[in-house]
């Protein structure tokens, strides 16, 4: 063989390639084309989910809709067009007095930083409080801006409760999974207690977290039902990842001299990043649910308050676009937040082969 | 086919018609049980749903009597040698009884410190005002609203019990505490396993048949991915608005969340087989669709242990959450009208219930796989026991401590 | 029945994961007659399993094809069964099950499956485990099963890929008895890849040299059979040991050293 058909059967090689990896994005979007399709034939007049499923993008038509494409965002019916127009502000909500900011303070009635961490940590400035302080009288609520009103900071409100939750449940769990390798007396104790909490549908819990702080303390509600949650997963998962370590690495660690610090540092630590970052993702998609269902069983503010409002609505107006979008809204942003981890998870195992696979 | 496989089916095909059978035995010997039939609704007493539940299982033990015995002897042994067990298990891991122990004893010792608050019910509540108040209270709860209907025909249980209750102090009998527990439990029992049955065979079905096609498998990816991270939780209110609110809709609701779960662990878990088994099997000579589902599906087996206790885990949740936000019916009601009135104590008996058949249910789910995978190597307890090399890097780190002393 | 093997101009160009193309088969030519042991030798990583794997029909070749007779290699195929490296015995299914998989493939009638499953499962002398499962067996014996799969499929072509490699050295020799045995019982075309000399020189008629994916030579083992420690210590033996280290880059001193 010549050079030149070297460079043929490279080329041929290279092609193949290319070819491949065209046809696995194509038959994505086909994936999603197809996934809107069947949402849009649901929501047909003919279907018989023509009232409780509403189209994705508007009312006029499915096939007119795809055609105009994004315009079809600004039309009211759809969910994603319900959702696009009340992110700001909501008649609907404002009609309710359903509003976002406990704080009627005048200095920061129109700093959204503030009423965002008002909203968080319960926060309320009333006529009561300025009684008692002898602060200015509190803004009236028909004056509140009409950020106040929006879908969006409700939104915010939720997602910062969830991944606060997430964060410290991460931690403790992952700090009492991790000692008890060095300590396995932490894990006869906490072993037992974890898999009772943890067989039990968590969502028994809940109702003890609304008794107990609801009214009182309200952040403690859902930041702490999310915490509970976590904590118990990554827990389980630090174990599982520990021992799914070879125990001829740990001995051969131990034959070099190892001693408990510098095997837990070197060994444990980075050889359970995997596991424990696959059970992350796992623990912070089933958060979303279980955040948001806590606000809609007694809350005042947030996402699932917002749910909670239209659960009530809905029977009058008969209108489900709300609900579905803002339940299309978590599904995207659960999705969005889980590629986000999938990115940092995959720089963070490069090493191994299993970390590669995660996902995709 | 072989005789005994023959003789096998005839069993399960026999067993399942008299189901029906022996109910209608019943009915004929009508001194056994009551039973009306008006506009749709069926009535029955108590003593029929007993008598046709004696029957149904007589069955089992007339057909398989050897084996009907061997497990009546073994669950007697079982009971008999209890205590030592017990005994045992406190012998050998004490820490695991210690901390519950504390546990319980420090509940109890909080409930006296914690502040009452201005509720009618305790924040914390005793053991002695969960069991003596809550639990006997929930005499209440047994009451003749219920009514389980499916496809146009209702079942009474009202009738059901044997003296109906009455309202007030005097119809408080533990009788009725524990109909109440009992009804409850069935209807959220009866939801969960409606909804776990259609979500787990449709979810098996699907996620083994998709990977078949390459392009099937390409194409589902995206959607699949979007459905199962759609929070199902926060979805229930419109599941209520579009389904309603009765078995059909629980069915529907949770075999949906059950299914979406399943089918993508399903796919992974085709995806994982490893790829030297199909090509030993391709390269002896069999068809595609030989080795899908002899080598494939066999292969993918193991690694849905994990997702088939998590879909437990998850029809859970849906159907206590479900119930929590508008049945009439179940523990989760329980829960929400324990909520209602902020008891506490009723929500830990709720609790405990729920904690009990939820690890009832993760045996059984447990069960079933081991079942169908007898094949896999055991896994040899005590070679991944982290615990015992911890230990020895403890021992090895005291050695080398002394060494440098 | 029997067919000449030939391999015709074959490459093979993988994609490395840094995404560099790598050519796992060079122009590769050459022809097996009906028969033969034929043993493909080389350092791991210059193409002896994609070699094997292609005319497996697991991986298609970039350019190039190979024949067995006046047909085309396609796809993978009851007429030329493989032994693995890896343990690839079903787990799933009984020992007997495992060796009955490609006969049931191949919609053998119930009477004839059984005999031929009982004669190889004989033959490879695992009359006495029919009944278990894989796991209850040791790693030569699950080998053994993988053996007497491929036999009993009935192709006039086995191919093995390094199958004895992960064993000790005393159930090897004995596998290599038992390899021997049943080939000249039913005369197979039979493609062996190693990267051990001695193997080689104990089965061989021919052993095919490979190089960064290219066939550097093809030497013929006229040795005499039964191959025991004498003949293997002969001159001639000697001669082939030192082509074959010769051509992998080793010399004779660096091999006295190792």
């Amino acid at each position: 063989m010549t050079s030149t058909d070297v460079l043929d059967v490279r080329a041929k090689a290279q092609r193949d390639k290319r070819r491949r990896r065209i046809a696995s994005i194509v038959y994505i979007a086909i994936g999603i084309t197809l996934f809107f399709v069947a949402w849009v034939l649901l929501s047909l007049e003919a279907s018989p989910w023509h009232y409780d499923i509403p189209p994705p993008f508007g009312a006029v038509g499915p096939f007119q809709d795809i055609l105009q494409g994004v315009w079809g965002l600004f039309r009211e019916e759809g969910a994603i067009a319900h959702f696009w127009s009340n992110l700001g502000t909501s008649q609907d909500m404002r009609i309710k007095f359903v509003h976002a900011c406990p704080d009627l303070h005048p200095a920061n009635v129109n700093n959204p930083f503030r009423q965002v961490a008002s909203s968080l940590m319960g926060w309320k400035y009333t006529s009561d409080t300025a009684a008692l302080t002898g602060g200015p009288l509190p803004v009236p609520i028909g004056q509140l801006p009409d950020y106040c009103y929006g879908y969006g900071i409700h939104l915010v409100v939720t997602i910062i409760r969830i991944l606060l939750g997430a964060a410290f449940g991460t931690i403790a769990g992952l700090a009492i999974g991790l000692s008890s390798l060095v300590f396995p007396k932490v894990a006869q104790v906490f072993t037992p207690i974890a898999s009772f909490f943890g067989t039990a549908p968590i969502f028994i819990a809940a109702p003890f977290f609304v008794i107990w702080f609801g009214v009182e303390v309200p952040i403690m509600t859902t930041i702490g039902l999310v915490t509970f949650y976590t904590t118990l997963l990554m827990y389980f998962f630090s174990r599982r990842a520990a021992e799914n370590i070879p125990v001829g690495i740990v001995e051969s660690a131990l034959t070099l001299g190892g001693t408990p610090r510098s095997i837990f540092r070197w060994v444990y630590l980075p050889g359970t990043v995997p596991e424990i970052a696959g059970g992350f993702r796992i623990a912070l998609a089933g958060a979303w649910g279980l955040g948001v269902l806590v606000e809609v069983l007694g809350i005042q503010v947030g996402g699932g308050h917002l749910i909670d409002i239209w659960r009530f609505l809905i029977g009058q107006l008969q209108a489900p676009s709300a609900l579905v979008a803002l339940i299309t809204f978590y599904g995207v942003l659960a999705v969005v937040v889980d590629a986000l981890l999938l990115v940092i998870i995959r720089y963070l195992t490069r090493w191994s082969e299993a970390g590669r696979r995660l996902g995709l | 086919m072989s005789l005994t496989r023959l003789l096998r089916i005839l069993f399960w095909v026999g067993w399942a018609a008299w189901i029906f059978g022996s109910g209608l035995v019943v009915l004929a010997f009508s001194s056994l049980g009551d039973w009306q039939f008006e506009e749709g609704t069926l009535h029955l007493t108590w003593q029929f749903i007993s008598f046709w539940v004696v029957l149904w299982w007589a069955y089992t033990f007339v057909f398989r009597y050897r084996r009907s015995v061997a497990a009546v002897i073994r669950i007697g042994k079982g009971i008999v040698r209890l205590p030592e067990r017990i005994l045992n298990a406190v012998k050998n891991n004490p820490l695991f009884f210690i901390t519950w122990a504390v546990l319980l004893v420090g509940w109890q010792i909080v409930s006296y410190i914690a502040p009452k608050g201005t509720l009618e019910h305790p924040l914390v509540p005793g053991f002695d005002y969960i069991i003596y108040n809550a639990l006997y209270r929930l005499s209440g709860n047994w009451d003749l609203f219920g009514g389980f209907s499916f496809a146009g025909l209702t079942l009474q249980f009202g009738e059901l019990a044997p003296f109906p209750a009455i309202e007030g102090a005097e119809s408080r009998t533990w009788t009725a505490v524990f109909l109440a527990l009992g009804f409850h439990s069935f209807m959220t029992l009866s939801r969960l396993v409606a909804g776990l049955g259609v979500g787990l065979i449709a979810g098996l079905a699907t996620g083994l048949a998709l990977p078949y096609w390459s392009a099937l498998r390409q194409i589902s990816w995206a959607p699949f991915n979007f459905l199962r991270m759609i929070p199902l939780l926060a979805a229930i209110p419109w599941m209520q608005f579009a389904l309603g609110v009765d078995l059909r809709a629980t069915t529907l609701f949770i075999g949906f969340g059950v299914w979406v779960m399943l089918v993508v662990a399903t796919m992974n878990a085709v995806a994982n087989v490893p790829d030297r088994y199909i090509e030993s099997a391709r390269t002896l000579g069999a068809s595609r669709l030989r080795t899908y589902f002899k080598v494939v599906v066999p292969g993918a087996m193991p690694e849905l242990r994990t997702a088939l206790l998590l879909a437990g885990g998850l029809g859970w949740s849906l159907t206590i959450a479900a119930e929590f936000l508008g049945f009439p019916t179940g523990l989760g009601f329980m829960a929400a009208a324990a909520v209602q009135e902020t008891n506490t104590a009723r929500l830990v008996i709720v609790a405990i219930v729920v904690a009990f058949y939820s690890l009832l249910t993760f045996y059984l789910l447990n069960q079933m796989f081991n079942r169908m995978v007898s094949w896999m190597p055991q896994r040899v307890s005590g070679t991944t026991d982290i615990s015992k090399v911890a230990g020895a890097a403890g021992a090895a780190g005291r050695a080398g401590d002394q060494l440098h002393e | 029945m029997s067919r000449v093997v030939s391999f015709e101009g074959l490459w093979c160009v993988f994609e490395h994961r840094s995404g560099q193309l790598v050519n796992a088969l060079h122009d590769v030519n050459f022809e097996v007659q009906p028969g033969e042991f034929v043993c493909v030798v080389g350092r791991s990583g210059h193409g002896k399993t994609t070699l094997l794997r292609v005319l497996a029909g697991l991986q298609p070749p970039t350019a190039g094809q190979i024949r067995l007779g006046e047909e085309v290699v396609e796809g993978p195929g009851a007429d030329r069964a493989m032994v693995f490296q890896q343990d690839t015995v079903f787990p799933w299914l009984h020992v007997r099950d495992n060796v009955e998989f490609g006969l049931r493939a191949l919609k053998v009638d119930d009477e004839e499956r059984k005999s031929t499953t009982a004669h190889w499962l004989d033959a490879v002398g695992l009359t006495d485990f029919a009944d278990s499962w894989p796991r209850e067996l040791s790693g030569g014996m699950r080998k053994r099963v993988a053996l007497a799969a491929a036999m009993a499929v009935g192709s006039d072509v086995i191919l093995m890929d390094e199958p004895f490699g992960s064993l000790d050295y005393f159930t090897r020799r004995n596998l290599h008895d038992v390899l021997l045995d049943l080939w000249e019982e039913t005369q197979k075309t039979i493609f062996f890849v190693t990267h051990d000399i001695e193997e080689a020189l104990i089965l061989a008629d021919r052993v095919i040299l490979l190089a960064e994916g290219k066939l550097v030579d093809d030497i013929p083992v006229d040795l005499p059979r039964p191959r025991d420690e004498d003949v293997r210590a002969s001159a001639g033996a000697v001669d082939i040991t030192k082509t074959i280290l010769a051509h992998l880059g080793i010399t004779e001193e660096e091999a006295t050293q190792v």
